[in-house]
């Protein structure tokens, strides 16, 4: 199998470029320019007084932030057929934005759960995709042969497997997958949580709920008529039922081994520190927030979780503590003392995790 | 003694840790030689440490590499930082991973 390579003509941008430069490229400049000043925010530690600054100087004209024009609500979608190469560099367009459907299965599929995920983020949080600025979503399904995994490459590609057939079916077949994804590159854009130990759990387990939330947006459920799984959809036959539960973490399949309080915190060198085992505890307690809350979990539970990984004081490397802090304090400012902070409170208290 | 090699892969969406140990002289010969030669050209850290790295992309794999063989010999990777010969290891082993 050939080792992929870098995105060939990947333009070189300085760290330290002007907010009004890098805004006359995200809106002027061609795909590798934008790219590039996307990389140079995503990298760039600095980014949030840069955002402070756009939004300072581009209150006049707010569609000037994006690339596509217009003020957002509408996804820009490109869906690439890899051919079940693993070469990253970008496949056949299959399937761009406004086009009908394909015969080809997963290309629909990544399609439509890109314009699920997009909606949700819109409609229920006000944000134009993945970076708030109307970015594009693309994403390349076919990758690899028989490949068991989906990724968020850091610059603006979202890639799917097809699976093993035994561990995992074709990735693209769960909003909760591709939800996943997607929310790795707000996440990139915000919080920019180190992916390593707590923070790169938190990562993880931020995926995981924004994941289950477009799923019970489309399908209109309720925090009580939720099934509160993720990755039910795309399991093969080793890993049934589902892959992770929010609701009873460790109980999945034979091989979860997610804890669902901090008495049970993973420490192993694997999975750059149990990325994926430690998101059980976060998860766990949104799950608790929103059933306590009950109704529509997106409405609160999922708004006091989008604020605290906006929260100015969530660094790069915070970890639950600070995380469960930020979400009592976004919950205290939304809502006010009362049944949405005791809710809070009350799920960071069952994974015992201090705040 | 053979050489003993145990590739654990772990992370991806699934978080899943595929384990694959095996004596090469347990393998088809053509598959222990293309380890065997891969194995020599790798570059392991010095004195058996584990190389800390950088930590890998969202839901990218991790793949530790140990050999045993005599003395022991261990690295650490993360897609997409994975050597040709580091990937060579992976192709002949990973089918033979199983889910811990």
């Amino acid at each position: 199998m050939p080792v992929p390579t870098g995105h060939a003509h990947r333009s070189p941008l300085a760290c330290i470029v002007p907010p009004d430069l890098l805004r006359d490229i995200i809106r002027d400049g061609n795909k590798e320019e934008r790219d590039a000043a996307a990389d140079t925010i995503a990298i760039d530690q600095t980014f949030r007084t840069l955002r402070a600054t756009f939004a300072a100087t581009l209150a006049a004209s707010p569609s000037a932030m994006l690339p596509m024009g217009g003020m957002g609500g509408k996804p820009h979608r490109t869906i690439y057929d890899q051919g079940h190469s693993s070469s990253i560099a970008l496949g056949t367009v299959a399937r761009s934005e406004g086009g009908k459907p394909v015969k080809d299965v997963a290309v629909n599929e990544a399609y439509d759960g890109f314009g699920a995920t997009y909606k949700f983020y819109w409609d229920t949080l006000g944000r134009n995709s993945i970076d708030n600025a109307g970015m594009p979503i693309l994403g390349l399904v076919h990758y690899s042969t028989d490949y068991n995994n989906a990724f968020w490459d850091g610059q603006g590609h979202m890639f799917f497997g097809d699976g093993d057939g035994q561990l995992f079916t074709r990735f693209t077949a769960s909003y909760d997958v591709i939800g996943h994804e997607l929310t790795h590159g707000v996440t990139q854009y915000e919080a920019n949580l180190v992916y390593q130990g707590q923070s790169g759990a938190l990562n993880e387990s931020l995926s995981d709920v924004f994941g289950s939330l477009v799923k019970q947006y489309a399908k209109k459920q309720t925090a009580d008529t939720a099934d509160w799984l993720i990755g039910n959809d795309i399991v093969g036959p080793t890993l049934q039922p589902a892959l992770r539960s929010m609701k009873a973490p460790g109980t999945a399949n034979k091989f979860d081994k997610q804890p669902a309080d901090m008495d049970h915190f993973v420490s192993t060198a694997s999975d750059n520190g149990g990325v994926h085992t430690n998101s059980g505890i976060p998860n766990h307690a949104f799950y608790v927030v929103a059933t306590t809350l009950g109704g529509k979990a997106w409405e609160k539970a999922g708004r006091i979780w989008y604020d605290a990984v906006r929260d100015p004081q969530i660094k790069p490397t915070s970890g639950f503590k600070a995380f469960a802090r930020a979400t009592v304090r976004q919950a205290q400012t939304r809502y006010g003392a009362g049944a949405e902070v005791d809710a809070v409170k009350k799920g960071w208290d069952a994974v015992k995790v201090k705040y | 003694m053979a050489p003993r090699v145990r590739l654990t892969q772990s992370g991806g969406f699934g978080g899943l840790e595929m384990v694959a140990a095996v004596d090469l002289d347990d393998l088809p010969e053509a598959d222990a030689a293309r380890v065997r030669e891969a194995v020599a050209r790798l570059d392991f850290p010095p004195g058996g440490a584990k190389r800390s790295g950088t930590p890998g992309g969202p839901d990218r794999f991790q793949y530790d590499l140990e050999v045993t063989d005599g003395g022991r010999r261990s690295l650490t990777a993360h897609e997409p930082d994975v050597s040709p010969d580091l990937q060579a290891v992976i192709d002949v082993l990973l089918p033979l991973a199983k889910p811990q």
